[in-house]
């Protein structure tokens, strides 16, 4: 993902529900109770990037003599992790029923790339086909979309017009725009939504490609 | 909790990379200052966390007491998992930024970088950054006035089309000279010139093509 | 002085790089410099090199050149990784650049000459034959605006895999020293640019953050911890292909280079994750992940679209 990947430290910081296995002295900070310790069986939100390696790390504890630890079985983690609310089954029941008008956004803003840190770390093959599943129906309908607004307008000049109001980036108010045509207006409303119902990777997903078509349209039609 | 002002830093990277993508130009916003320096304290009390764990365990040790379980070491576990983390948000924030200032380097040279940019954008960049970026502009004029002197380093990524094109003159230069004559830059007059020369005039702004 | 059209037009035939009308240019078999691939000039992989003819003299025609230079450029611009530096080519091209730089401004002082000459007694705005004297000048300057283009996008292409590979470039570096040093891979500039912003980037990151962590942490290249710090190339890019098959176009001679049942050649690959068998057939295009066909593209046995 790259170190210095911007969305992959946006994606670490998810926090994830936890479960601390152990009474652990001197961490009571993370409930807000500084200076006491955290009792097992506590129960509190961790960022990823703290959640994950914890519940990897051996804490060696069935023996407090770390030498005698021999085999993998015994090894018990610091916390344990549970599924975050982005993969739990109210989320996938919604995916499997309907994957295209299901806001991604307001699940998880980098709801792929933590799936896949997540399907990495316990090999969870459901969770993976209904996440790919997920992305090949919506990639369909962000190339619709991609592909339309490219064409809604033989004006290169408007296309540039659409493309930044209909960038991402921006507020929710920003269809009006220098084309008066009414389908036009309409068509923008209904991918506006849609857009920002993307989560990041499909918003990347959507640039691309709609910059793709919009470099091969202007090609095209550039009779010199 | 540790490690959230290195989200917010984050945060902040972000919608300056977003803001960026927008435009044509590199565009540095403000350099926030207050949040690196309040990472940097909370990275400097992380660090003597640790340090008075790692006596903790020292004296423990000496003491006979058996400090090697590894559940009385997870706090300075997480503290050093604390650190790396304000590492990683504070060096992609700065990667940012440095990257930034490199398209800067490369859509201005030629122009007079440190007199512009030092004077508009004196406020937003930091000295460190101010110095980066005097750096690496003479890197840039050095690598263009070698062997490659021909090719123009830095001139334009899209592909030729017309040698001569015509121009529009948005702004009053004064006298340009090339190697078809001199030229005055008045304000709404039009040349027929060959690209190559004015691709420059045209990064800056000072003509625009027709 | 009159400059007749004739002179400029025979200029433009011998030492262009315009389009070779007589076709493909890899069909000529007899040239010696078959032996060389387009990597090999720099000779900078003892494992996949092609001896170069030791006996061979003749150096690639400019048509060759431009046409290698072409692959080359669609190759660093499609591959994930830092292609080696096709040292030789480079220096003949852009000494081939200069000299026609040169004699472009002959050329066209000669016209300005002429020019002159022809204003005062001539009031009419264009004169038409001048301007068609003018158009074969036009062209020169045209093809060479497109060569000096294709340099400045490869270059500025590999500039910017260097700066972002920079720590990946040094470690391998520090473990190959004695097989392939970095020297090979890059050119003196590029070594140049690579380790002055290195130093100057690693300053900026020291001054403003690194100096203020402990000190076990203030490595810029330290992969022990939860995410490793040096980025690699994404081998698993996804890119499209193009078989090309062996630089001499003598089948036989090629040891990997299969004979299928239905006559036609082809290179086998193996697809890890599948365990998938691919043939790739000569002439044919396809799309796969960069690490399958790395060793193919060195050999200049694939190339990249």
């Amino acid at each position: 993902m790259g170190y210095y990947d911007i969305d992959d430290m946006l994606t670490e910081g998810s926090e994830i529900p936890c479960k601390f296995l152990h009474d652990i002295p001197g961490l009571g900070y993370l409930e807000n109770n500084p200076g006491k310790p955290i009792k097992a069986n506590a129960k509190l939100m961790l960022p990823y990037w703290l959640a994950h390696i914890l519940a990897v790390v051996d804490s060696g504890s069935i023996d407090d003599n770390s030498e005698n630890r021999m085999d993998d079985e015994r090894s018990v983690p610091f916390i344990e992790m549970s599924t975050p609310e982005s993969f739990s089954q109210k989320v996938t029941n919604a995916i499997k029923t309907d994957p295209v008008s299901l806001d991604l956004h307001s699940i998880n803003p980098h709801f792929y790339e933590l799936a896949l840190k997540w399907c990495g770390l316990y090999s969870d093959k459901n969770l993976s086909e209904i996440v790919s599943h997920l992305l090949i129906q919506r990639a369909q309908e962000i190339n619709n979309f991609a592909f339309s607004t490219a064409i809604q307008n033989k004006n290169i000049n408007s296309i540039g017009s659409i493309t930044s109001s209909n960038n991402i980036n921006d507020n929710k108010n920003s269809n009006d725009n220098s084309n008066s045509n009414n389908n036009n207006n309409t068509h923008l409303l209904a991918s506006s939504s849609f857009l920002m119902t993307l989560d990041e990777l499909e918003k990347q997903v959507y640039k691309k490609s709609h910059e793709s078509y919009k470099d091969s349209k202007r090609w095209m039609y550039q009779n010199k | 909790m540790y490690g959230d002002l290195a989200n917010k830093l984050v945060i902040e990277a972000k919608r300056t990379a977003q803001l960026n993508n927008r435009g044509n130009k590199t565009t540095l916003p403000v350099h926030n200052d207050e949040l690196v320096r309040d990472i940097i304290k909370e990275v400097t009390q992380l660090k003597r966390n640790i340090e008075f764990f790692k006596e903790q365990e020292e004296t423990m040790n000496e003491n006979g007491e058996y400090a090697n379980s590894r559940i009385m070491k997870c706090q300075h576990f997480v503290n050093a998992l604390c650190l790396e983390r304000n590492k990683r948000c504070l060096l992609g924030y700065q990667k940012l930024r440095s990257d930034m200032l490199d398209s800067l380097a490369w859509e201005n040279n030629g122009m007079d970088m440190l007199g512009t940019v030092s004077s508009e954008e004196n406020s937003n960049l930091t000295h460190h950054e101010q110095e980066y970026l005097k750096k690496y502009s003479e890197l840039l004029t050095d690598m263009k006035s070698g062997e490659l002197t021909d090719i123009d380093l830095s001139g334009s990524l899209t592909p030729p089309r017309e040698i001569f094109i015509d121009v529009r003159v948005l702004k009053d230069a004064g006298e340009i000279q090339t190697e078809y004559g001199v030229f005055n830059l008045i304000k709404d007059s039009q040349f027929f010139v060959r690209q190559s020369d004015v691709e420059r005039l045209i990064q800056q702004g000072f003509l625009q093509k027709i | 002085m009159d400059v007749d059209i004739e002179d400029i037009l025979a200029e433009l035939n011998t030492d262009s790089t315009a389009v070779d009308q007589s076709g493909n240019p890899f069909s000529d078999i007899n040239n010696n410099n078959n032996a060389s691939t387009l990597y090999n000039e720099s000779s900078s992989y003892p494992e996949t090199n092609l001896k170069t003819n030791a006996t061979s003299t003749s150096i690639p025609s400019p048509q060759q050149d431009y046409n290698n230079l072409i692959i080359l450029w669609r190759n660093e611009r499609c591959a994930p990784e830092l292609l080696p530096y096709p040292h030789n080519l480079m220096t003949r091209m852009l000494s081939r650049i200069q000299e026609q730089m040169e004699r472009l401004e002959i050329i066209s002082m000669d016209f300005l000459g002429q020019q002159h000459s022809t204003t005062t007694t001539d009031t009419t705005g264009n004169n038409p034959v001048n301007n068609n004297n003018m158009l074969p000048l036009l062209c020169m300057e045209a093809e060479l605006e497109r060569i000096k283009f294709v340099i400045r996008s490869f270059i500025r292409c590999r500039l910017s895999k260097i700066d972002k590979f920079s720590l990946y470039l040094r470690q391998i570096n520090e473990e190959n020293e004695s097989i392939s040093p970095l020297q090979d891979f890059l050119s003196k500039d590029e070594m140049i640019y690579y380790e002055s912003h290195s130093e100057i980037l690693l300053k900026l990151f020291n001054d403003t953050i690194l100096k203020h962590l402990p000190p076990n942490m203030q490595a810029i290249n330290d992969n022990t911890g939860t995410v490793p710090m040096i980025d690699e190339p994404d081998w698993n890019k996804f890119v499209f292909i193009k078989v090309i098959g062996p630089q001499n176009k003598i089948f036989n001679t090629d040891p990997i280079l299969i004979k299928g049942d239905n006559g036609k050649w082809y290179y086998e690959v193996i697809i890890p994750e599948l365990q998938e068998r691919v043939e790739l057939i000569i002439d044919s295009i396809y799309v796969m992940r960069y690490k399958v066909i790395k060793d193919l593209l060195m050999e200049g046995k694939v190339t990249l679209i």
